[in-house]
C-alpha cells in the first residue's frame, strides 16, 4: 500500500515540468515519505563504529535528498521506490564512511592542515559550552578598537542626529543595550527599527574593516 | 490550521555540524557561539530542503558567514535567487513561540520556523510567516507546503509586456505623470523609438533613514512582429539625483545581465534592450545589500 502511494508520488514527480510549482509539492511531499518510511534500510551496520553509525547514515541520506530531484526521472516504475532509494542509501553510506576515515567531509573551510573528526554535538553539549565565562580580554579589545576607529569609518551617523555615530551605538550594544533602550537615548527618540536598520547595513559593509583589526 | 503535522524533517549530520562549528568558533562570547552554531543549522536545514526543490540559493551570502555582524546581530538568512532573503529561525525543542530579533526585520520576504531536536541530529521545517513580529505562537505558522506555493509564486513573471500594447496593464503601475516632475518626464524621452507604452512604478528599497523612493520606469515599442525593444530606467522621486550606487540590472534565464550602477549627481540610470515576445527577464534594483526584483515576460 504505501509501496504504491510512493511509487504514484514518484510518477507524479515525472509528469510535471521542471521548476513548476507542482513538480516542489510533488517532490517535497516523496522526499519527505521516503524519510520517514519504515522500509528506509540500514545497510552496513558493522562498516563503523556503533557510536558513529546513526551520523554516517544521516549523512548518506542527506545526501541522496539532494540527488532524487535530479535523479527522479530515471526512476522506473517496475521497481518500488524504497528498493531504488535503498540501492542508493548503500552506495551513499560507503562513500560518506570513506570520507569520514580520510576525514575529507568538509564544508566549512579546513583550519590550516589540521584534520579533526567533526563533532555531531548535542543540545546539551553545546549548552555546556555556554555555561562557561567570556574572556574579558576580548570584549577589551573589541571596545578598544571601536573607541579608537584607527581608520575613521565609525562617525557616520544616522541623519539628523549628529551624536547618533556608529562608534557611538556599537559601544552602547557591547554595553549589551537593548535596541528599545538605544533609541530612547536620542531627543526625540529614533524608531528602534531605523537604529537597527541603520547599523545592519552599515555593519556588513565593514566587516572587512573589524576583519582587518581584529583577526590579525 | 496546526502546520506541525505536515512539517518536513532534514537530517543533521557532519555537514551540517561542521559548518555550525567552525562559525562557533568565530565567536568569542559563549552566548554568541551558541547562537551561531544553531543559526547555522537552521540556515543549512533550510538551503538543504529549498535546493532539493529545485530553488537556487546562496548561502554563502548569509550574514552567518561575517563574524562581526554575528557578534552583533542575531539573523539567519538566506538569500533565494529572484526571490530574495529568507529569515530561519531555529526552534528550540518544547518551545511554542518562534522568536523573530529585531535585526531580521528588515528586507525579508519571509520567517521559516525550523524546530531542532534535542541531539540536533534532526531539524524540522514546520511553517513560516511573510510579518514579522517579536513573538509568533508556532499554531500561527501557515505550512511548509504553503511556502511552497508562495516561493513558486514569486518566480512567476508579474508582468506580461506584450498585454501592455493593447492596454491591459498590471495593478501597482502608474502612468510617469502620476510619479515624476515635468524635467524628469523630458529625461524619459532619451529612448529614441516610437515609444507606444510607458508605464513606471514607485519601489521602495527599505531605505529606513534617507526613505528616498524611486521609480523604475519601464518604455516598450514593437521592434519586429516578434520583438520588442525595452528601455528601462531608474529616476529618484523628490529628488533631484539617484542615491550613489543604486544598481539595476536586468538578467535573463540564459545567464545574459545588463547592469549599470548611478555614480555621483546621476538624474536617472538607464538600459536598453530588444527581446522575443515570450521571454522571460527580472529587474533587480539594488543598493548595499537591499534589493527588489520584478519578473517579467515580454
Amino acid at each position: 500500500m504505501e509501496d504504491e502511494t510512493l511509487r504514484q508520488k514518484a510518477l507524479e514527480v515525472q509528469r510535471h515540468p521542471p521548476n513548476s510549482a507542482e513538480r516542489r509539492h510533488a517532490l517535497s511531499q516523496l522526499v519527505r515519505l521516503i524519510w520517514i518510511s519504515p522500509d528506509l534500510g540500514h545497510p552496513y551496520r558493522n562498516v563503523c563504529p556503533i557510536s558513529l553509525y546513526e551520523d554516517i547514515r544521516n549523512e548518506a541520506i542527506l545526501r541522496i535528498m539532494s540527488e532524487i530531484p535530479n535523479r527522479i526521472d530515471q526512476y522506473q516504475p517496475q521497481y518500488s521506490v524504497m528498493q531504488w532509494v535503498n540501492g542508493l542509501l548503500r552506495y551513499r553510506l560507503l562513500d560518506v564512511w570513506q570520507e569520514y576515515k580520510n576525514a575529507g567531509i568538509t564544508h566549512a573551510p579546513r583550519r590550516g592542515s589540521q584534520r579533526e573528526p567533526v563533532i555531531v554535538r548535542s543540545l546539551d553539549q553545546l549548552q555546556l559550552d555556554w555555561a562557561a565565562e567570556p574572556s574579558l580580554s576580548d570584549s577589551d579589545e573589541m571596545r578598544q578598537f571601536i573607541a579608537e576607529d584607527p581608520e575613521h569609518r565609525l562617525n557616520k551617523h544616522i541623519g539628523k542626529y549628529p551624536t547618533a555615530t556608529l562608534k557611538f551605538l556599537f559601544l552602547a550594544m557591547l554595553d549589551g543595550l537593548t535596541w528599545d533602550e538605544i533609541a530612547k537615548m536620542f531627543d526625540p527618540p529614533i524608531p528602534k527599527t531605523t537604529v537597527c536598520s541603520f547599523v545592519h547595513r552599515n555593519l556588513r559593509k565593514l566587516e572587512p574593516y573589524f576583519q582587518k583589526h581584529l583577526c590579525e | 490550521m496546526n502546520a506541525i503535522s505536515q512539517s518536513f524533517p532534514i537530517p543533521l549530520s557532519f555537514t551540517a555540524h561542521q559548518l555550525a562549528e567552525h562559525h562557533r568558533q568565530q565567536q568569542k562570547h559563549p552566548q554568541k557561539a551558541k547562537q551561531a552554531y544553531l543559526n547555522t543549522l537552521a540556515v543549512f536545514a533550510v538551503n538543504q530542503w529549498l535546493q532539493c526543490l529545485g530553488f537556487e540559493t546562496e548561502m554563502e551570502k548569509s550574514d552567518i558567514y561575517q563574524p562581526f555582524v554575528a557578534q552583533f546581530m542575531n539573523t539567519a538568512d538566506l538569500i533565494v535567487k529572484r526571490i530574495g532573503r529568507l529569515e530561519c529561525r531555529a526552534i528550540l525543542p518544547d518551545s511554542e513561540v518562534c522568536h523573530i530579533p529585531l535585526e531580521a526585520w528588515d528586507d525579508r520576504v519571509g520567517y521559516i520556523a525550523i524546530q531542532l531536536d534535542p541531539s540536533l541530529k534532526c531539524a524540522e521545517i514546520i511553517g513560516f510567516v511573510t510579518t514579522p513580529a517579536e513573538v509568533i505562537p508556532l499554531k500561527q505558522l501557515q505550512s511548509p507546503e504553503e511556502l511552497i506555493e508562495f516561493l513558486s509564486h514569486k518566480l512567476e513573471p508579474e508582468v506580461t509586456l506584450h498585454q501592455w500594447l493593447v492596454g491591459k496593464i498590471e495593478p501597482g503601475w502608474k502612468t510617469l505623470e502620476q510619479l515624476l516632475n515635468p524635467e524628469q518626464l523630458e529625461l524619459t524621452l532619451s529612448f529614441r523609438r516610437q515609444i507606444e507604452v510607458r508605464q513606471g512604478q514607485q519601489i521602495d528599497l527599505g531605505m529606513h533613514i534617507d526613505s528616498r523612493a524611486i521609480a523604475l520606469v519601464l518604455s516598450i515599442s514593437t521592434e519586429t512582429e516578434t520583438e520588442m525593444a525595452i528601455s528601462v530606467q531608474v529616476h529618484p522621486i523628490n529628488q533631484s539625483y539617484l542615491s550613489p550606487g543604486i544598481n539595476l540590472m536586468i538578467s535573463d534565464d540564459s545567464g545574459t545581465q545588463l547592469s549599470v550602477t548611478a555614480r555621483e549627481a546621476d538624474n536617472f540610470i538607464q538600459k536598453e534592450f530588444v527581446a522575443a515576445i515570450g521571454d522571460c527577464f527580472n529587474i533587480t534594483i539594488s543598493i548595499d545589500e537591499t534589493s527588489v526584483t520584478k519578473n517579467f515576460i515580454v
